[in-house]
């Protein structure tokens, strides 16, 4: 009797304490308009030291209203009231999936057509290797002389008629200016359910080398002539929470598409670096709604799936899809949402060439879980914007998708660097989002890393 | 209010301060961060009374433990940064009746940087400096270090010894607690050179050196009366700690696509063997014993592959041999001993359990082999280090899955251990519930059972029954 008495004074004490700790933690977030910083203005205020081969100075706002018969104007929002008004245009200049996330309450701001160009130093390369290119019998991307690509975007001009149209498109889409190398500080995963509470959080670190293809910093184009094989190293380690921090993980990416990547993780618990296995890429990645396979909408070795080029379409897309800057070392950043956290309330523009590709896995082994994907690549900038994923059954499951936010004005962001952030994946089926909220303070490209810093020895040194 | 009670409501006020102002995350300062956690742990005995305590009845409490842990950091430059793991913990076990007062916290050697009575400790786990370049990296300081490629089993993880006083049940696997939570951080010296050569053949390749200067420490026994008691309360041991240096190399990296690792370790036998047993003149106990610690050369190595395309499996395969000291005729004679295991690793979707999320699986085969005169030692009453008998052959398999609902904020897991001659089992069930991203429960239960052919408690896990138990764990962390 003294024994429960005992024990449910402490239960009761110490449940008390948690309780009174965990009410305690404040919401610690600046608004849109309490932290506004100007700095995506890198393009308009440098335009000297960006290259804009291919892609259109200007488009008239009026377009937008030409493709969408008149409905869709520069200036309005789009929400579940007036979509169905303009449903058809509508899917056409978006996708199923974005219809299906307005009708659950996204709302779109439409903005008007600005250029993605790219920095003269990576559009020299682009020129100096025009022509050069080749998907190779294996499906990989290869120089004439069989060498492994060199660097720049591989096929300047994609002709929708040639039957590798889509994997030309994609392979444009994998080299797409990324710096050389490139660090994010912190990247917030938010688990957000369907009434748009977010459920748990996991802050991550992301640091990425490119050992072949560089195009800016010196050694290039492959930083070590003995490593040929390797496309790129890369470091991911997690900060909080407390009980996942100093877990790492160091993925080594090929440049033969046929093979899969080599993974190491650190895991603090056991205090050890294990081998762990890149076969399943299409698991939920921590637990959230997006799988490894998901990121940049879709992330396989192209030899190992089919490219089909369905069309190529204007279409409402997330470049620049945010004006301004919020976030800085101590305050997470409050974008404008709907529904919740669930829905990224941001700019749409158009964008008058979107290659539009079905991707399908070669056999189940390379994916299992869909049945294909549905991939967008920008003609010219050749970034993917949006991915509709679809499962076994031919339903709509996911969308993936990029906000692209812009270049650093060369004050508070770094000039060269572009901000990619808020990759987002939306379950259709579950009604669950996972927005990855990527602050923007300590992203930089081109920070002149040494591939030994991604080493199993790095994990273990600051996993602890 | 006693002094121990002031440290922890200091430390608990402290928390709570970091808590309000650190939102869900690390409290960060600049340079300096901090994070940490408030956890309660309970575990609720199941079946019979420990034999190892005469005259206790069945422990219905077994644990009570509520701890605090903070973990400072402080990055001086790039290159050099200071870590340190500080611990308070609090043992209630003895409020159950059945359970007599007992030392639950009886480490105690130069160095530990601990202070304890029998309910309380408060101390430095570990303390840490790091010197880091791209080609060399140096830890200087009380630390862990973690070799092999085993999952639960501990083959060339014998660098650390344990501390099993406060939650094992064995000395040999398995063990209640995660190992991270058992090893005795040590003071020492860890320096890695990356190896400048680097080809599409061979990658990664580090060289790494441990030394401990000398200052011996064992596994950390539970006390008598404590209900992890492992030896029975009728020996007084007098325990020879040795002094003298412990030290080791791995060489370590990839060829093609497998991982490697050879290992050396120069070292003292943790665990202790029981040596020149005689009555005791001393009331209370039965027996004198003299606890040995022998030195021991250990060579092994490790091996992964990621067979990705084809079984999309990773396996893994460790290795150990040693010139192992066994107890002979109340002396102590030595063996080569191997103990081997391979195991595989299988991320695998089953979608009528789990649409979205694999199952996590493991499987492991291990045997530990006496190569030469295991019969003979046998014949004449040898025993292994922990007082068992010794065999040519003691291998078993386990098996370990685990998965994620509700975007892995449950996740149950579960663990199987098979002794195949022993014909014995181990099996742990659990769940993690993670009610926020501070907040984090865990219900589980443990079980040890089958054939128990072995008289001495503490090697055969089928004579571990008063071991069963269901637990609970409680965490806010920040």
């Amino acid at each position: 009797m003294k024994l429960k008495k005992r024990l449910t004074t402490w239960s009761m004490l110490f449940c008390g304490l948690l309780l009174a700790v965990s009410g305690a933690v404040p919401a610690f977030a600046l608004t849109d308009q309490q932290a506004r910083v100007p700095g995506y203005a890198g393009i308009e205020q440098n335009p000297d030291k960006f290259d804009f081969t291919g892609v259109p100075m200007k488009i008239p706002s009026s377009e937008v209203e030409r493709f969408s018969n008149g409905k869709i104007k520069v200036g309005m929002v789009i929400t579940k009231n007036n979509v169905d008004g303009m449903k058809n245009e509508f899917i056409k200049l978006t996708s199923p999936g974005v219809y299906n996330m307005v009708k659950r309450g996204m709302e779109m701001v439409i903005a008007d057509y600005k250029p993605w160009p790219v920095p003269k130093a990576y559009g020299a390369v682009t020129k100096a290797n025009a022509g050069k290119a080749v998907i190779s019998p294996d499906g990989n991307l290869r120089t004439k002389d069989g060498n492994w690509w060199s660097g720049g975007t591989p096929f300047i001009t994609v002709d929708e008629k040639d039957p590798q149209a889509g994997i030309k498109a994609w392979y444009n889409q994998i080299h797409v200016y990324d710096g050389d190398d490139f660090t994010h500080d912190a990247g917030y995963t938010l688990f957000v359910g369907p009434n748009g509470q977010n459920e748990r959080t996991v802050v991550t670190t992301w640091d990425r080398i490119f050992l072949t293809s560089r195009e800016i910093l010196p050694p290039k184009p492959n930083y070590d002539p003995k490593i040929r094989d390797i496309f790129f190293k890369e470091l991911v380690y997690v900060q909080a929470p407390a009980d996942l921090q100093g877990f790492g993980n160091l993925t080594y990416r090929y440049n033969d598409q046929n093979k899969l990547d080599d993974a190491y993780a650190y895991i603090p618990a056991m205090r050890r670096v294990r081998r762990l296995t890149s076969s399943q890429r299409f698991d939920a990645f921590v637990g959230g709604d997006a799988a490894i396979g998901d990121f940049r909408t879709l992330d396989v070795p192209v030899a190992r799936w089919d490219w089909k080029l369905i069309d190529v379409q204007p279409k409402l897309t997330t470049l620049f899809s945010c004006d301004f800057i919020t976030e800085n070392k101590n305050a997470k950043r409050n974008h404008p949402t709907t529904v919740g956290l669930k829905f990224p309330r941001m700019n749409w523009r158009l964008w008058p060439n979107v290659y539009v590709i079905e991707a399908t896995p070669k056999t189940k082994n390379d994916c299992g879980v869909y049945s294909k994907k549905v991939v967008w690549a920008m003609g010219g900038a050749w970034k993917s914007g949006l991915a509709d994923a679809y499962d076994l059954q031919g339903k709509l499951w996911k969308t993936t998708q990029n906000y692209f936010y812009g270049y650093g004005d060369g004050k508070s962001l770094d000039l060269l660097s572009n901000y990619e952030t808020d990759f987002y994946t939306y379950d259709h089926q579950a009604d669950h989002a996972s927005p990855w909220h990527i602050d923007q303070v300590y992203r930089k490209l081109n920070v002149a890393f040494t591939p030994e810093r991604f080493s199993t020895k790095y994990l273990q040194r600051y996993g602890h | 209010m006693g002094g121990k009670k002031r440290i922890l409501v200091g430390l608990i006020g402290l928390l709570t301060m970091l808590a309000w102002s650190a939102s869900a995350w690390a409290v960060d300062y600049g340079d300096f961060s901090i994070s940490g956690w408030v956890r309660n742990q309970i575990a609720l005995g199941v079946t019979g009374a420990n034999p190892n305590n005469s005259g206790q009845d069945k422990a219905n409490l077994k644990l009570f433990h509520t701890s605090v842990q903070l973990k400072p950091q402080y990055t001086i430059s790039d290159s050099v940064s200071v870590f340190a793991r500080l611990i308070a913990a609090n043992e209630q076990a003895d409020w159950d009746k059945n359970v007599k007062s007992f030392d639950a916290f009886p480490k105690n050697y130069p160095g530990s940087w601990e202070k304890s009575d029998n309910h309380w400790m408060v101390g430095v786990k570990e303390l840490y400096m790091d010197y880091d370049t791209e080609m060399f990296w140096l830890r200087l300081g009380k630390q862990q270090v973690s070799w092999g490629q085993s999952d639960g089993l501990r083959l060339l993880d014998i660098v650390n010894p344990l501390d099993i006083s406060w939650h094992g049940a064995n000395l040999t696997e398995p063990y209640l607690e995660a190992f991270d939570n058992l090893r005795e951080s040590l003071w020492m010296a860890r320096a890695t050179v990356r190896i400048p050569y680097n080809t599409e053949t061979w990658k990664d390749l580090q060289l790494e050196g441990i030394w401990l200067p000398g200052r011996f420490v064992g596994t950390t026994m539970p006390a008598y009366g404590s209900p992890y008691n492992l030896v029975p309360d009728i020996f007084n041991q007098t325990e020879e700690k040795p002094h003298g240096q412990e030290f080791g190399f791995r060489f370590m990296g990839v060829f093609k696509r497998v991982e490697f690792s050879l290992n050396y370790f120069n070292h003292y036998e943790d665990d202790g063997l029981f040596t020149n047993i005689r009555p005791s003149g001393t009331p209370g106990y039965v027996l004198d014993v003299d606890v040995k610690h022998p030195r021991v050369d250990s060579y092994g190595f490790s091996l992964t592959y990621d067979d990705n395309m084809n079984t999309k499996a990773v396996y893994r395969m460790e290795f150990l041999y040693q010139d192992r000291p066994y107890e002979y005729m109340n002396g102590i004679d030595r063996l080569g001993t191997i103990k081997a295991l391979v195991g595989i690793d299988r991320p695998t979707f089953i979608k009528f359990l789990n649409p979205n999320r694999t199952f996590s699986l493991g499987f492991q085969v291990f045997d530990f082999w006496v190569t030469e005169g295991a019969d003979d030692l046998k014949k004449n009453g040898g025993h292994t280090l922990s007082g068992g008998s010794v065999s040519e052959h003691d291998y078993g398999v386990s098996f370990c899955v685990d998965t994620g609902y509700m975007q892995d904020r449950i996740k149950p897991n579960m663990l199987f251990i098979y002794n195949i001659g022993k014909q014995t089992h181990y099996v742990q069930v659990g769940t993690e519930l993670r009610f926020t991203d501070n907040l984090i429960g865990y219900v589980g239960a443990s079980f040890f059972g089958g054939g128990n052919d072995n008289p001495v408690n503490g090697v055969n896990p089928g004579s571990l029954g008063y071991c069963d138990e269901v637990q609970t764990r409680i965490s806010y962390q920040f």
